[in-house]
């Protein structure tokens, strides 16, 4: 008894469904979902203007100009650079470390902050070699920038870093850039 | 101090002849786990922080703004239209001269030919997103003084101080408005090709828009090309500096290039399709 009923109802059901079915496709569009779907099927060929593909055509140079290049481009040498960015010049030889610069040539000091910007620390990332020679160093440059008052430093031997208390980032790259780093 | 000394040495002998540390015998720091049980009567079982009485004690947690029986403040006033059609206005993400120093002087953008913002966007270091009602950059006069550069810039808003910082260098500044669609594919023109679309047409400004772009003070690209080398003058003269003659440059066709106001790329016309796996343009045939 309870599986005609059953059945009855899903007979009924499948026949509403269906009927909603086409009366839905009848009063929306298609669902574009990728241009491959939502585009029109293919017409007979006279419909089409007729085109021709052009190989190594003169405006191809401004097709080159919109793609990107694949990695980030070498800088070059130049006799100045105004925006105060400048390349590095030490390889490192002439002092116990080295400090190397990221992917896209900067200097590798950054400014971290938390509890709401209440806590603020200088990181200097990417130090190879004697890294408590350069926090000496840079210890120094610092507490000559709080007029002789100590500061608090944290050194990671392992990842290369050096986390300064307070916000000393312009301070410590520019002296890291006179150092030719 | 000689004790504290003995005891470091001590411990430092001491870890000589333990075993190596390593994550198997470390055991976290005295105080830094919490213990999540909560006693009970003698074993430190009392209010548990909650407090004495009502709905502290019961922690029935009130609805976010309610004040238990006043008016809420949420509801306090029926209508503020201040940020009224917020979502609707054109945002223009800024770019300051100094930023594109330094990306002229990383070599990140190429100013032998003009800039625009496939070429802003190709840097990898900026971007555009026209979904979020981005409608392209705007050039801000930070680092203004130490601007020398040489180009033929496109940008969609830019200020007079800025537009006089360009133009003392002998470069080229021009304002001009895309539409969603168009910036969608100066955005990642790569990405645009590999769909295999003809270029539509750019669409002109909306009304509220058409005011700034053919405005000559703002270098707008439907403005009257006499009244803005007229308006160069003007500004050099205000600003104190000598204009330099891009007529006489070497470089006069790169500064001298623009886009029609129908056009989305320099030099590709509305109807090509632009095959970048064959190197081939489509175009009709004559």
């Amino acid at each position: 008894m309870s599986a005609t009923t059953k059945l009855l109802l899903g007979s009924v059901l499948c026949h509403k469904l269906g009927k909603v079915r086409l009366t839905r496709s009848m009063h929306t569009h298609p669902a574009l979902l990728s241009s491959f779907r939502s585009s029109k099927e293919v017409q007979s060929l006279e419909q089409y203007l007729e085109v021709e593909p052009i190989e190594n055509a003169a405006a191809w140079k401004f097709v080159e100009r919109l793609l990107p290049p694949p990695t980030v481009p070498r800088p070059v040498a130049k006799a100045d650079y105004p925006s105060g960015w400048q390349p590095q010049k030490s390889d490192g030889s002439d002092s116990s470390y080295f400090v190397a610069r990221t992917k896209n040539h900067m200097v590798p000091v950054y400014l971290h902050t938390c509890f709401r910007g209440q806590r603020r620390i200088t990181v200097v990332r990417r130090v190879q070699g004697d890294i408590w020679a350069l926090e000496k160093d840079l210890r120094s440059v610092v507490e000559q920038a709080r007029n002789g008052k100590l500061c608090a430093s944290r050194v990671n031997e392992l990842s290369g870093q050096i986390h300064i208390h307070g916000d000393y980032v312009d301070i410590l790259r520019e002296h890291l850039k006179a150092k030719g780093f | 101090m000689a004790h504290l000394r003995e005891t470091s040495d001590k411990a430092l002998k001491l870890l000589r002849t333990l075993p190596r540390v390593q994550i198997g015998n470390l055991r976290p720091n005295p105080n830094s786990k919490q213990n999540d049980k909560r006693g009970r009567a003698q074993h430190g079982g009392d209010k548990h922080g909650a407090g004495n009485k009502g709905s502290g004690q019961r922690q029935n947690f009130m609805r976010l703004g309610y004040e238990t029986g006043n008016q809420p403040f949420y509801l306090r006033f029926p209508y503020e239209p201040y940020y009224k059609g917020h979502h609707m206005k054109r945002q223009y993400p800024p770019i300051s001269l100094l930023q594109l120093q330094v990306l002229i002087d990383t070599n990140r953008i190429d100013i032998s030919q003009p800039v625009d913002i496939s070429t802003l966007c190709n840097s990898g270091l900026l971007k555009l997103k026209p979904a979020e009602m981005e409608y392209g950059f705007q050039l801000t006069d930070e680092g203004l003084d130490n601007f020398k550069a040489k180009i033929n810039i496109e940008v969609q808003h830019a200020n007079e101080a800025v537009i006089a910082a360009i133009e003392r260098n002998g470069g080229v500044i021009r304002t001009a408005y895309y539409d969603p669609r168009s910036l969608h594919m100066l955005a990642n023109a790569k990405k645009w090709f590999e769909k295999g679309v003809p270029i539509p047409y750019r669409m002109m400004p909306p009304q509220d828009a058409m005011d700034y772009y053919t405005d000559a003070k703002n270098r707008g690209y439907l403005a009257n090309p006499e009244e803005i080398s007229k308006d160069r003058l003007v500004l050099a003269q205000k600003y104190g500096y000598q204009l330099p003659r891009i007529e006489d440059d070497s470089a006069y066709e790169m500064l001298s290039a623009t886009k029609d106001p129908r056009q989305v790329f320099y030099g590709l016309e509305p109807g090509w399709l632009i095959n970048v796996v064959d190197k081939t343009i489509m175009r009709r045939k004559k």
